[in-house]
Formats: structure tokens, C-alpha cells, sequence
């Protein structure tokens, strides 16, 4: 298993590598950077002594963009493995600062959608197998294929337009309403949460579909299995033939994919974040990219690789951890 | 069974357990946000009646609310509800200059009284030089409840003008008496040596290089100057292989120079250098540039092969004080320029920040030329730009959840403001007018778009933009949009200001301006409006339509005669500006065949294709994309080629006019309060020029022009400023270069529910914003 393991993690090192390198690239050739759209409106400014190309060079030199691709990447490499990212361009603050205070909101917001996806859509999975081709089975495969197939920001706003607009239950978007600063610790507790309905139910809807049909092709699987033929021939009963021989195999594949999705957790949602005006990582990366702010990209794009590449890594664990098949290859 | 039961029940633990980490998680966040609130209600929580915030919609801050150092304007608004300048506008953006008395001034019918903190007296000395002298009121605290004084304002102005300042701020731009000497003292390693050689010192006996550097750098200037000879040469034999120039020599023959057969380029760079001496102007070695500038050449050569050279070294002379900035007492100052410079009067009412709070009271001795802060070294001021403090209506307490939160400030020199707190809330564009109607915010700013002018009527169930809802106000944007024509790239025979040349641009911009009405107000609707000048309307230097000699841009033919008469409906009006776009074409020397009714051959130096090209997102969405799709079509049918290029990625366009090959194109300038047109009508900012800002696009070098605005910027008479820049846009629009677009309107919405509309000052133009006055702003009782 160590050995497993250990391999694993090299062959993540030499990915990342590359996926850095190729990240570094192209932002390295964006069309338009934060330097040049800087050096432009520094140029554009009344009583400007130098052009844009000027700028251009000077802002470069500043910003170490000078060097080339190659050695760039490398100066990159270097300080970012002693966890040294660098300051934020458009937010001028050191980069892991910035992330530390914006991932919290991203992980909540990710984790309330996360445990409800499993409330909900594991049990609809396994109803639906149950009762294959029925009425119930239509109709949650359908909803659910609605609700994958629907853009995130299209439900989003179509939420925001019934609950918040129309009904008024919900503000359309931040992170606390006008009155927050004079209402009870407790008050202020319930304001927030308020506020996390509607983006944690937008992330919901549009994830159950996913693990809602991977629930129930795994569960149908299961049932045409010997073992369930053995079981229902014992004569157990239905529940427990569903809810303890089934069901406890079906969460085999399932717990991998679970697994695999917790690092997932940290990334953010960056279109909800940004229609629901939350200040988030997915968010805030946002902003960044749109600016150009390579540092901070860099550093999510990088932070997002290694997720990733985690998240794979969880999955094989326990993979094996679940299946002792797999620990013996 | 029970073991099983017992499972579940752990399970269903697990379960709960991870729910609640859930909250827990949440509720671990809460102390944090609320710090900062409890800090604000500690002393009064009970006044609090809800109504008592006001809750502003914003786009996305930078967290850079330093007077310094913000550079977005949303975040330069943060930082002017904090901080307090020295003078202040009036609502057509004159510099209030009795402000401590009070001045009174009329506008739009009205007399309103504006006050300030200072007052300022220019004075005009017999030698050339002026003095803005600046008195403070002596009664004026920061929020922290220290007194300001002159020190802090001197600090603030030694802060801008130091020489690692990297902030927005050009106020170190300006001729300020030894300014220059107390910035300079770097420079880099070439241009040290470079000077040596020209004055014809001794490179070997320099103290900040080495004669080998100095050796380097000849080698640098000699692979560079032997491109700048093969770009004349290469130029040549394309373009005037005809002529006999077949190699060195002969092109060299061609510009001038006589070779031996057989010479080389670096032969012919030899020549140009024995020519000009070490002189890299116009007036010098690169008045014989083919296209790139001589400087480009050894800078690309320096920074591919002798980066060293380009470095910068500490040459010592540099002045411990500006000159011009002087301490006359505890509370006034004098700061001298060398020279009249009309746009200086904006600059002067810098925000006064607190020196013991970014700088350091301890490094402050102005006796001995210490400025708060060790010179170069602005680590202290930057290290408080997300933290602001000043003297302005409110104070800064946070910025969290998206929320810049303020609290009022009880010492503001007006008076405590009425509302307690303001909060500044990040939303998309998209909530903004929703938001605001829903009750998230109070006031905000949406970009104004034919949708939401018509959300606004329904939510005020009326077809105004005024109503029980949402109250609008319009403000003309600080800028406007044009159509440019590169003269470099478009004329006649190679000679821009020909009356050919002129001509053949006023053939394109006639059609253009025909279009205009049609295009922008299907575009825009009733939120721009045409513009006749290439002037912001906010200017006050911008012609008024009851102006005499006021004329709708380009509607004369060339013999002078107008286009267009009043009882013409649209179809009518193209094809007039068609005729008269061909009798311009006509009279630049372009062949028409009558039989085809068509341009048959262009004159030497122009062509029957041109390219527009128009920044509009790669689909067609841009204000004046119809206009160049339009005139495009009516072109084609006179045999004239206009190929529209409509860019996906807009940083094309703006390399290809910093490379002046653009031909024809769409882009908006930003103006500034003061008109002052050097930037982009001076003939030393047209790109390639040396020492230029590249700002020039269209290469428009008229020596009259050059003249006026040099006039105009070298008077303190608004009046005379005003007839020079008329005159100045008549040789502008002559030229050809710029057809004037469109002026776009900004809004601003209130919810006319919450807020109390009666308190929000009045009359909001581009330069009085809403937040004038917020110290008068009240909020209606809440509904209950």
C-alpha cells in the first residue's frame, strides 16, 4: 500500500510539473495582461512622459515578465515550492493571503451543497433503480437530466428571479443584508445562512443529477447480482435485501467518487459565486483572470492542479481501502 | 440486531455531527465579520433604527483605497469618502479657490455656495514663474482627532512626488520649481555615456561606468545604427527599386549620401553619424528614419545584448527638497511652477493625508529636509492602502463580505453627516437596478442600456425614468467616441497635410458623419447623443450649439457648400454625403469613370481599399459598427473598397496605433476636467517621435496647432482658453482625423422609497457627483 502510494505521488509531482508548466504558458501569452492594460491607461493619463510601450517595458522589468518563458516559469517554480506565491496585482496583498480569506466562504458554501447533494441524490439513485422503467423512475431521471442539463448561471438567476425578485424571501446576492451590523450574534448567524440558500441551492440542483444517475446504474448493477438472487431466494425481505446487501455494494463505487470530490470542496463555483455576489475563491480567481493578475491565477490554477490530482489520488486510496481486490494488484 | 441498531446510531452521529461542523463552520466565521461591527454599535447601539444605513450597489473594489495609490474609480470613491483635498470643484469642475469663505457661483439658474478647507491665490511673477499660494483652515481635524496642518499637506506632495511614487497621481508631472532636481540624480547607465559622447567628454575617466561599458555601449550604438541603415536601405530597394536603388549605395544615393560601390550598411551609419554628430532627435540622426525610431533600435540592441547598460545607477546630484514647495506657516504653503501650465490649478487641491499616519511624525523636519518619510522609501504609506484615514464625512471601518463598511466621522469640518453608517456592497452590474428595486441597496450605478432604462419604467409603473421606485439621474460621461483616420496611413502622395490628403479624409469622414444619427441612436437611444466637436459635452471648452461659428461636423462639400438641407429625411441625407464624398475623392486625384459611376485609380501614395477597424467583440457590438458597415456598403458602390476588420480581441488595435499602420478605426478617449489637447493633438505625441506618449494617433503635426495649444495650456484666462481651442478643434476637424461620435451618458439610480430624495444635492453633473454633500443625506423613515 505505501508502495502504492508512493508511486502514486510521484507520478503527481511530474504531472504537476507539466500542468504548471503548460498553465504558465498561457498566461504567459495572453493577448492582453495586466501589464499591458495598466501600461496603457498609465500612458493614457494626462501628463504621462511615456508611451505604453514604454510602461510596457518598465512594468515588465517590475513584474519579472522579462525573462523568458522558460526561465520565468522556473523563478516561478522556485519561490512557489518554498510556498512563496508572490503578491496579487490587482489586489496588492501576498497572494496566500488573499486566498486565506476568501476560501472559507467557497468551502461552506461547498460543503452545505455537498452534504445535501448526498442526502438527496443517493436515495433517489437507489428508488429509481428499485423501481426501474416506473413512473418514479421517469420522473427522477428526468429531473434530474433537468437539472444537469440546465447552465448553472441560467439557474441561478432563475432562482434569484422567483425567490428573490418575484417572492422577495431572499436578497439577490451578498453576504449579509442593510441591517446586519445591529442585529444579535445569533441574528446575524441566521442572515448569513439566509443568504446561502439560494447559491447553495443553485450548486445542489445542479450537482444531484450526477451522483443521481451514478447511484442508480451502480445499484442496478448490484441487483442483477448473484448474490441478490441468493439473497431474495433466502427470502429476506425486500428492505433488507436492498438496504443491506445492495446498497452496502453499491456505496463501494460511490465512496470513491465522493472521496475524490472532497478536495473538490476548496476550489469555489465561480459562476454561482459570481451571481450570487459572494466573495469566494471562485470569485475572487475570477476577478483575477479577467484582470490578468498572473500571480494569483497561477497560484489557483496551481492550487486547483494539485486538487485535482488529490482528488484522483483519494479515489485510488480508497478504492483500495474499500475493495481488498484492488489492494492485491 | 443490536449491534446493527448501534451501527446506525453511529452512523446517524457521524451524520449529525458533520451538519453541525457544517454550522460550526459557518458560526466560527461570524466572529470575524462582526468584530469590526461591534467596534461601530458599542456606543450607540440603541439609535439604531435600520433606516440609518444607507447601502450602496458597487462593482468589484481592488482594495487599494489609499488617496495614493487607488487607481479604480470605484476605489478612489472609497478613498474620497474618507480623505479631504485642499480644494474642491464646483459643478462644472472649476477649482473652488475661496473656499474657505465660502464662494458662490450660479449654475443651471441656481447660486449654490461651495466651501472648502483652503484657499488659493495664483500669482503670476514677472519672471515667467507662478505661485499658487495656499492658506488652510486652522480648525480642521482628522478623523482620529488630530489636528492637520500644512505639514501634513507638504507630506503628501513630497509623497506623490517621490521618485519611486507608482501610483495614479501625475502631480509630479507638473513644472514645480526643482522638481526635476529632486527626482533625478537616476539615470540609466547608456544614456550617461551617451551624453558624455555627445558633449565629447572622455568615456574612459567616468565614475558610473567603466570604459569598458563605455566600449560596449559603442558596439550597442553601432549594431543598432547598422539596422537603422539597412531599414533605410531595404525601404528603398522596395519602394524605389524603379529609381535605381539596387543596393547600399544607391539607396543611400537616393537619401542623399554619396558611397563608394560596394559600400556596406554600417558604411552608410558611418556617413549618417559624421552627418549628425551624437544627436538622436528628429532634428538629428533619426530625422533620416525609414519608419522605426534610431532609440528603438539601441534599446532592443541594449536589451538583447548589454542589459547592464540599461540599468540605472545613483549619479548623487539630487536635490533634498523641491524648490517650488514651500512652508510659509503652520497652515499655508507656496508652490511655485516655473512656467504657466493652465491644467496645474487641478492638481493643487491634493488630498491632504495624515503624515502620522502613513509616514512618521519623527521623520518629519522641514528644516532639514525631512518629509515625514525617508526619501525613496514609500514602504510606510504603502503599507496602509487597504486602511485609509483622513479628514473626509466618513470613516473607513472595514472592507469584508464584499462590504466596504463606513461610520460617520462626528468631526467632519461640515458637521457630523446624518446617516450613521454607509455601506458600499460588491454586486455584479446585473443586480444593481434590480437590487435597488428589491431593497438590497439604496444607490447605485448600473451601466445604462435600452433594457434597463426600460426595467426602470416598469418598476416606476410609468414611462418615466423618475418614479414612485427608482430615481434616475443622467450625467454625461467624462469622454467620448470617435472615428479615427491615421494620416500617416491615409493620404496622398505620402504628404499628410496636403490639401489632397485632406481631401481624400474628408471624403470618409463625411459619409461617416452622415451615418452617425441613425447608428447611435438605434445603438445607444436617448442615452448619447451625437457630437459635432471631438470634445466632451462636460468640457467647458466644448462649442454650444449657440456658439457662433458652431457647424455640424462635416457638412459642407468641398467647395464649402452645405450638404444637407432641413426638409432631407434620411435616405436623402446619405446620398448627399455620398455625392459629396465623391467630389472629395474627386478633388484628392482619384480617377472616376462616369460611364460605371465608379473610382477607377487611386492617386500615388492612396488607394481604392481601406481598412476600418472596429474594436466591437468580433459580433458587431459597437456603437458605430453600423456607421463603418454602412458607409462600407455606399463606398463599394462608387468602386472604393472599405474593408470593416471588427477585432474579437481589442489589443490589436491599440499595437497597431502605437505602430501607426491602423488606417481607419473606432475608439473613445477619457477626457480629463481641463481640455488641454496636447496629448493627443501636439506633433511631439505622435508615435515613433522621440520622448512621445504615443497618444497621437492620428500623426497630426500642424505647426499652427502645435501653437495654439501651447497658448492655450500657457494661460490662466478660461476665455481666451476657450476661443484657442475652438480654433484648435476648426485645424483638428480640417485635418480629417477624428470624426467626433458620440457623448455617452452615465446614471445613477436612488431608491426613492429609502433614501430622501430632498437631501441628495442637487443638480448632479459629471464633476458633482451624488456624494457631494453626503453629509446632508438623510433616509426616509421606515415603513413600518
Amino acid at each position: 500500500m505505501t508502495k502504492f502510494i508512493i508511486k502514486r505521488l510521484l507520478t503527481c509531482t511530474v504531472i504537476l510539473f507539466f500542468v504548471m508548466f503548460i498553465v504558465y504558458v498561457l498566461m504567459y501569452s495572453l493577448p492582453s495582461s495586466y501589464v499591458e492594460t495598466m501600461a496603457r491607461e498609465m500612458a493614457a493619463r494626462p501628463g504621462s512622459q511615456k508611451s505604453a510601450a514604454q510602461w510596457i517595458e518598465e512594468l515588465n522589468a517590475q513584474y519579472g515578465l522579462d525573462k523568458g518563458v522558460f526561465e520565468g516559469y522556473l523563478t516561478w517554480l522556485k519561490s512557489a515550492v518554498k510556498g512563496e506565491f508572490g503578491e496579487s496585482w490587482a489586489y496588492t496583498v501576498p497572494v496566500t493571503e488573499k486566498f486565506q480569506d476568501v476560501v472559507w466562504y467557497s468551502f461552506i458554501l461547498g460543503l452545505i451543497s455537498f452534504v445535501f447533494e448526498i442526502i438527496i441524490a443517493i436515495p433517489l439513485g437507489v428508488v429509481a433503480a428499485r423501481k426501474q422503467y416506473s413512473i418514479t423512475d421517469y420522473t427522477i431521471t428526468v429531473v434530474s437530466l433537468i437539472g444537469i442539463s440546465l447552465p448553472t448561471f441560467f439557474t441561478a438567476i432563475m432562482l434569484k428571479m422567483i425567490f428573490a425578485v418575484q417572492l422577495g424571501w431572499f436578497e439577490i446576492g451578498g453576504f449579509q443584508s442593510r441591517d446586519h451590523l445591529n442585529m444579535t450574534p445569533v441574528g446575524q448567524f441566521f442572515d448569513t445562512a439566509a443568504h446561502f440558500v439560494l447559491p447553495a441551492l443553485t450548486l445542489t440542483i445542479v450537482s444531484i443529477g450526477g451522483l443521481m444517475r451514478y447511484t442508480r446504474a451502480n445499484t442496478l448493477e448490484v441487483l442483477n447480482a448473484d448474490y441478490i438472487r441468493t439473497a431474495r431466494a433466502k427470502g429476506l425481505s425486500e428492505s433488507k435485501v436492498i438496504g443491506y446487501h445492495a446498497f452496502r455494494n453499491t456505496l463501494i463505487p460511490i465512496v470513491t467518487i465522493l472521496g475524490g470530490s472532497l478536495p473538490g470542496l476548496f476550489s469555489g463555483a465561480m459562476i454561482t459565486e459570481q451571481l450570487f455576489s459572494i466573495p469566494g475563491i471562485g470569485q475572487v480567481s475570477y476577478q483575477a483572470m479577467v484582470r490578468g493578475d498572473i500571480p494569483f491565477t497561477m497560484f489557483y490554477l496551481a492550487f486547483i492542479s494539485i486538487l485535482t490530482l488529490l482528488g484522483t489520488l483519494i479515489s485510488d486510496i480508497l478504492y483500495a481501502v474499500v475493495d481488498p481486490r484492488v489492494r492485491v494488484h | 440486531m443490536k449491534k446493527a441498531h448501534l451501527k446506525k446510531l453511529v452512523a446517524l452521529l457521524l451524520a449529525s455531527v458533520l451538519l453541525l461542523s457544517v454550522f460550526a463552520a459557518c458560526a466560527k466565521e461570524e466572529p470575524k465579520e462582526t468584530t469590526s461591527a461591534t467596534d461601530v454599535t458599542a456606543t450607540d447601539v440603541a439609535e439604531y433604527q435600520g433606516a440609518d444605513i444607507l447601502v450602496v450597489g458597487y462593482s468589484n473594489f481592488s482594495e487599494k483605497f489609499s488617496p495614493f495609490f487607488a487607481d479604480s474609480a470605484y476605489d478612489q470613491d472609497v478613498a474620497s469618502m474618507v480623505s479631504l483635498a485642499l480644494l474642491g470643484t464646483d459643478r462644472e469642475g472649476n477649482v473652488v479657490l475661496n473656499g474657505i469663505e465660502g464662494e458662490v457661483r450660479a449654475y443651471n439658474g441656481t447660486e449654490y455656495t461651495y466651501d472648502g478647507i483652503a484657499d488659493c491665490e495664483i500669482v503670476e511673477n514677472s519672471d515667467g514663474t507662478v505661485d499658487y499660494k495656499l492658506t488652510m483652515r486652522d480648525d480642521i481635524v482628522f478623523s482620529d482627532g488630530t489636528p492637520m496642518t500644512i505639514d501634513d499637506a507638504i507630506f503628501s506632495l513630497y509623497v506623490l512626488c517621490d521618485p519611486t511614487y507608482d501610483g495614479s497621481s501625475t502631480f509630479y508631472a507638473l513644472p514645480i520649481e526643482g522638481l526635476d532636481a529632486y527626482r533625478a540624480g537616476m539615470s540609466a547607465k547608456w544614456q550617461l555615456i551617451f551624453a558624455d559622447l555627445a558633449a565629447g567628454n572622455d568615456t574612459a575617466a567616468s565614475t558610473f561606468y567603466t570604459a569598458d561599458e563605455a566600449a560596449d555601449f559603442l558596439k550597442a550604438f553601432d549594431a543598432a545604427g547598422e539596422k537603422f541603415a539597412q531599414e533605410i536601405v531595404d525601404y528603398c530597394m522596395t519602394s524605389y527599386a524603379d529609381y535605381g536603388a539596387v543596393d547600399v549605395a544607391t539607396s543611400a544615393a537616393l537619401w542623399g549620401y554619396t558611397l563608394d560601390a560596394g559600400a556596406t550598411a554600417a558604411d552608410f551609419w558611418a556617413q549618417i553619424v559624421a552627418t549628425y554628430g551624437y544627436d538622436l532627435s528628429d532634428t538629428g540622426i533619426n530625422y533620416e528614419t525609414a519608419g522605426t525610431a534610431i532609440s528603438t533600435f539601441i534599446a532592443d540592441e541594449l536589451t538583447a545584448n548589454y542589459p547592464a547598460l540599461a540599468s540605472a545607477v545613483q549619479t548623487g546630484d539630487s536635490a533634498a527638497n523641491i524648490t517650488g514647495i514651500k512652508k510659509t506657516g503652520d497652515y499655508s504653503m507656496t508652490v511655485t511652477l516655473t512656467e504657466v501650465d493652465a491644467t496645474a490649478i487641478y492638481q493643487m487641491g491634493q488630498v491632504v493625508a495624515p503624515m502620522h499616519y502613513y509616514g512618521d511624525k519623527a521623520l518629519y523636519d522641514y528644516d532639514n529636509n525631512k518629509f515625514g518619510f525617508n526619501k525613496g522609501d514609500l514602504s510606510s504609506v504603502k503599507a496602509k492602502t487597504t486602511q485609509p484615514l483622513g479628514a473626509g464625512a466618513y470613516k473607513y471601518v472595514g472592507y469584508e463580505n464584499g462590504i466596504v463598511t463606513f461610520e460617520k466621522n462626528d468631526l467632519y469640518f461640515k458637521g457630523a453627516p446624518k446617516i450613521t453608517n454607509i455601506l458600499f456592497q460588491e454586486c455584479s452590474d446585473a443586480d444593481k437596478l434590480t437590487g435597488v428595486a428589491t431593497g438590497s441597496f439604496d444607490v447605485s450605478d448600473p451601466s445604462i442600456s435600452e433594457d434597463v432604462v426600460k426595467s426602470i419604467k416598469e418598476y416606476n409603473k410609468s414611462d418615466e425614468l423618475t418614479g414612485a421606485v427608482i430615481t434616475t439621474n443622467t450625467v454625461d460621461n467624462l469622454g467620448y467616441g470617435y472615428i479615427g483616420i491615421c494620416s500617416k496611413t491615409v493620404n496622398v502622395g505620402g504628404v499628410q497635410d496636403s490639401a489632397e490628403s485632406k481631401n481624400l479624409r474628408k471624403a470618409f469622414a463625411t459619409l461617416f458623419s452622415a451615418y452617425r444619427d441613425t447608428v447611435i441612436n438605434s445603438y445607444y437611444g436617448e442615452r448619447a447623443s451625437v457630437i459635432q466637436y471631438p470634445i466632451s459635452n462636460t468640457s467647458w471648452a466644448a462649442p454650444k450649439p449657440a456658439d457662433e461659428g458652431y457647424e455640424i461636423a462635416y457638412s459642407v462639400d468641398v467647395d464649402g457648400k452645405a450638404i444637407y438641407t432641413d426638409d432631407m429625411n434620411d435616405e436623402q441625407r446619405f446620398e448627399a454625403a455620398l455625392q459629396a464624398a465623391i467630389g472629395y475623392f474627386k478633388a484628392a486625384g482619384y480617377t472616376w469613370d462616369e460611364a460605371s459611376g465608379k473610382f477607377t485609380a487611386a492617386p500615388e501614395g492612396a488607394s481604392l481599399t481601406y481598412e476600418f477597424t472596429i474594436p466591437a467583440d468580433g459580433v458587431g457590438d459597437h456603437p458605430v459598427f453600423g456607421v463603418a458597415t454602412a458607409a462600407s456598403d455606399a463606398l463599394k458602390g462608387i468602386g472604393i473598397d472599405l474593408q470593416v476588420n471588427d477585432l474579437a480581441n481589442s489589443s490589436v488595435l491599440w499595437d497597431a496605433l502605437d505602430a501607426n499602420t491602423c488606417e481607419i478605426w473606432a475608439a473613445a478617449w477619457g477626457a480629463t476636467v481641463d481640455p488641454d489637447m496636447y496629448q493627443i493633438y501636439h506633433s511631439s505625441n505622435v508615435a515613433g517621435v522621440e520622448g512621445s506618449t504615443n497618444s497621437n494617433h492620428y500623426c497630426i503635426q500642424d505647426a499652427q496647432l502645435d501653437e495654439l495649444i501651447i497658448a492655450a495650456r500657457s494661460s490662466l484666462d478660461q476665455s481666451y482658453r476657450k476661443a484657442t481651442y475652438k480654433q484648435c478643434l476648426d485645424i483638428i476637424l480640417d485635418w480629417a482625423c477624428e470624426i467626433p461620435t458620440y457623448q455617452r451618458q452615465n446614471c445613477i439610480i436612488f431608491s426613492t422609497e429609502r433614501v430622501n430624495m430632498e437631501t441628495v444635492t442637487p443638480d448632479i453633473t459629471t464633476f458633482w457627483g451624488w456624494m457631494n454633500d453626503i453629509e446632508l443625506l438623510e433616509m426616509n423613515p421606515k415603513a413600518e
